[in-house]
């Protein structure tokens, strides 16, 4: 099977994984004590079944029997430990400790079972193990770590091609497929011409090409797509004036028509956004809930705020012409209300420094979940000891926010954890941190001899299986 | 010192100067490539942790006298993101780079002299005006429009030739062609212009005169005045090819040095573009050193005279 990477991954080595390319090729290498299914259900992986204890702070995890590595070793509950005490040695120097920092002590009592046990109980967890960082790994093995996944690594040629073979022993059953050709094609235009020649099996529709695909009922057929657990927003500076002021956040809220960028720029790459957590994570969410376009409210906002008007602000982004042409809408809504924002574009590595060290008034980012939870949108965008790398990049410091989300994250029984949730949500559209743009959608495009293939709600999710292609790749 | 040892003894400090400029240069715009390795959610006490383990946090001198130490010691480092040692990272990638400036080379030079020889022959008449213009499209188009204009054309609509990425010869050809549109066109005035001058030369004049024919006289009398300058050209070129052409392998996805050093800058991976402009560098001058031998065999009073 032959399939595109827009960028080579940096590294493979699960603990230091941080980028989605590398973790959904680490999905295909390596295996979790659990994965995700294609809708972000936890579902067993290496762990045939597990006991949640002691008030959601004790998991017993029993191993499936007879799991290889690569190298020929059997996977023991001893592998399991290693692998996440390596993850967690400050030696490691990982920068993704914090997938299983909350575990407290790891416990192996016979070969099978692992005891894992957490300070405090916590709700997401098993996504967690889930993450591409909480593979198992041989860690006993010099060099690139041996992973158990349904592929091997056959040849890395750096930024061109990655080549993996299927692994005939998989534990859950080997592949459909005999293998994957990954070859990395940074531009859009590039893999769609590779697809349309049918060197390339599946594609990730590039943003350039979507209206041509989108509008042609011939393809309808051979799309798939799905809502991104993604949210796509301005972060407005909350440690420094003027944006400190919540009334002058929420005026600059009122005074943007998402729906209208969605209904004209974006068209069917997104639904517009309403709060800070996608709807499939936020079941209870109504469009009434953000705050919608009214530019007359803004101004009367701004006005009680006491705001000198005209106000100038900066506003930085990650050149890119699309990003540009969205934030030119935007700079011209906020025209209409007094502001006039100065839209400063720089190359990505200097652009998300500027936004760390507080220099922009706004920014236009997105977060993209590691897991399919409400908590991973609302603690490391919004939790105070989370400001800086920790993924807090507005600075927004509430404590009556910090005690809820905390609450909510402890919190084991579904309904009142939901409902926590929701008052987080909530705390965060009054205070307005965030302006709320949309959540993309991911539309991929499959050659008419691909079955068994849908797109996943995580990155991470697909292990390629299932798939099958009806004919041999030329 | 013999002039020619004085002449290689000069590159040491060329090669460094550049490399120090582009230190400076580095260090002295924004950006930071920690951010890019930690990723958008990390242990908040990352960033510290990484600058720390890749010395950032240390003085900029400090910084500086160690890459020269590591230079003395023919090491380049290692890539912050890939972990690969620059060096073996340039002995991959530098065969394709090779690859690519030969064809393109031969591309430009086959198609420069061709079209210069063209021009003077029916100097004035439709065939010498459309090649004019043509040359003039190709010496004003920028690189990446063309590249781009050519994939469109040939992968796109006629479906002929791959977009992009390397593979057998059909990979090759897009990339080379754009590559040598520029300097096709500087070798064709070049020679049309040589040519037509060389053609009005008493020692031309007397072989027309003998009864050689126009065609036999250029390639014969007249093209041996133009060897000096079309070599300083096609050298100085050349080089610019083997240091990879940022934007052409860029566009073509070609893994070369030039899409390593595009990776590293965006990436703010600083051995590795360190490690390539100390290697392109090296490249210019060794380049242009040979040149400047290839005067003394082009030309027999220049060795006489030993003014190398």
């Amino acid at each position: 099977m032959r399939l595109a990477l827009s960028e080579d991954p940096i590294t493979l080595d699960p603990a230091f994984i941080t980028d989605v390319n590398a973790g959904a090729l680490s999905a295909k290498l390596f295996d979790g004590l659990v994965r995700f299914d294609a809708a972000g259900a936890i579902r067993p992986c290496l762990a045939k079944s597990w006991r949640v204890e002691d008030g959601g702070k004790r998991y017993v995890f029993t191993l499936n029997e007879g799991v290889r590595f690569h190298n020929g070793k059997t996977l023991t509950a001893q592998d399991v430990r290693r692998s996440f005490e390596r993850l967690l040695d400050p030696a490691t120097a990982s920068p993704r400790r914090w997938v299983l920092s909350r575990i407290q002590s790891i416990q192996t009592p016979d070969e099978r079972n692992v005891i894992l046990k957490l300070a405090e109980p916590f709700a997401p967890f098993l996504n967690m193990l889930a993450m591409p960082n909480a593979s198992i790994v041989d860690a006993s093995s010099p060099g690139r770590p041996v992973g158990t996944g349904p592929f091997l690594l056959e040849r890395w040629e750096r930024d061109k091609t990655l080549l993996l073979k299927r692994n005939p022993d998989y534990f859950d059953g080997p592949a459909n497929i005999q293998g994957v050709e990954y070859r990395i094609l940074p531009e859009g235009w590039a893999g769609y011409t590779e697809f349309n020649q049918g060197r390339l099996d599946i594609l990730a529709v590039p943003q350039s090409h979507m209206d041509t695909l989108l509008s042609d009922p011939k393809v309808a057929p051979r799309l798939r797509h799905r809502t991104g657990l993604n949210t796509y927003y301005l972060g407005l500076n909350c440690q420094r004036p003027p944006l400190s002021n919540p009334q002058l956040r929420r005026a600059l809220a009122m005074a943007i028509d998402r729906e209208k960028i969605v209904r004209v720029l974006l068209k069917q790459r997104g639904i517009p956004a309403h709060g800070p957590v996608p709807p499939e994570l936020d079941p209870g969410q109504k469009a009434s809930q953000g705050r919608p376009y009214d530019p007359e409210g803004a101004k009367a906002l701004l006005q009680e705020a006491g705001v000198r008007l005209p106000l100038r602000l900066t506003l930085y982004q990650a050149s890119s012409q699309e990003a540009l042409e969205i934030m030119e809408a935007v700079q011209d809504y906020l025209a209409k209300v007094g502001v006039r924002v100065q839209i400063v574009q720089r190359e990505w590595s200097s652009f998300k420094e500027a936004v760390l060290r507080g220099e922009a008034d706004m920014f236009f980012l997105s977060w993209w979940a590691d897991y399919p939870d409400a908590e991973n949108f609302l603690f490391p965008n919004f939790y105070s000891g989370n400001t800086g790398a920790g993924g807090n990049k507005t600075g927004f410091s509430d404590p009556v926010f910090d005690a809820w989300i905390l609450q909510a994250a402890s919190q084991t029984d579904d309904a009142r954890r939901q409902a926590l949730n929701r008052q987080c949500i909530a705390r965060i559209v009054e205070a307005s941190p965030w302006i709320f743009l949309w959540h993309r959608q991911d539309w991929a495009i499959v050659q008419p001899w691909v079955e068994d293939w849908e797109l996943s709600a995580v990155y991470n999710a697909d292990k390629l299986t299932r798939v099958r292609l009806l004919k041999d790749p030329a | 010192m013999n002039p020619t040892m004085r002449r290689l003894f000069w590159m040491i400090p060329t090669v460094l100067g550049v490399c120090f400029i582009s230190f400076i240069l580095m260090k002295a715009v924004p950006g930071d490539p920690v951010y890019g390795l930690i990723g958008e959610h990390a242990d908040p006490d990352a960033v510290e942790q990484y600058r720390e383990k890749l010395g950032l946090n240390e003085n900029i001198g400090l910084q500086w006298l160690r890459y020269m130490g590591l230079l003395l010691r023919g090491d380049l480092g290692v890539s912050y993101y890939t972990q690969v040692p620059v060096a073996e990272a340039i002995r991959e990638k530098f065969p394709n780079t090779l690859l690519l400036a030969f064809t393109a080379l031969g591309i430009s030079l086959v198609g420069g002299v061709l079209f210069g020889f063209l021009g003077a022959k029916y100097r004035g008449g439709w065939v010498d005006r459309a090649l004019l213009f043509f040359i003039t499209l190709a010496m004003s188009l920028p690189l990446f429009w063309l590249g781009l204009i050519l994939v469109l054309v040939f992968a796109y609509y006629l479906q002929w030739l791959p977009p992009v990425g390397m593979g057998d010869w059909r990979h090759v050809l897009l990339p080379a062609v754009t590559l040598a549109s520029r300097s096709l066109a500087g070798i064709a005035r070049l020679m049309r212009s040589s040519l037509l001058e060389a053609m009005a030369e008493p020692h031309v004049l007397v072989a027309r005169a003998k009864g050689l024919s126009a065609g036999t006289v250029m390639f014969r009398h007249a093209f041996r005045n133009i060897a000096i300058p079309l070599v300083t050209l096609a050298g100085a070129d050349f080089a610019g090819y083997l240091n990879g052409s940022v934007l052409t392998e860029t566009i073509f996805g070609w893994d070369g040095l030039g899409r390593y050093a595009m990776t590293a800058i965006f990436r703010r991976d600083y051995p590795v573009l360190l490690g390539t402009v100390f290697f392109g560098a090296i490249v210019f001058v060794v380049m242009n050193f040979l040149v400047d031998l290839s005067y003394a065999l082009l030309d027999p009073r220049l060795r006489k005279n030993k003014q190398l």
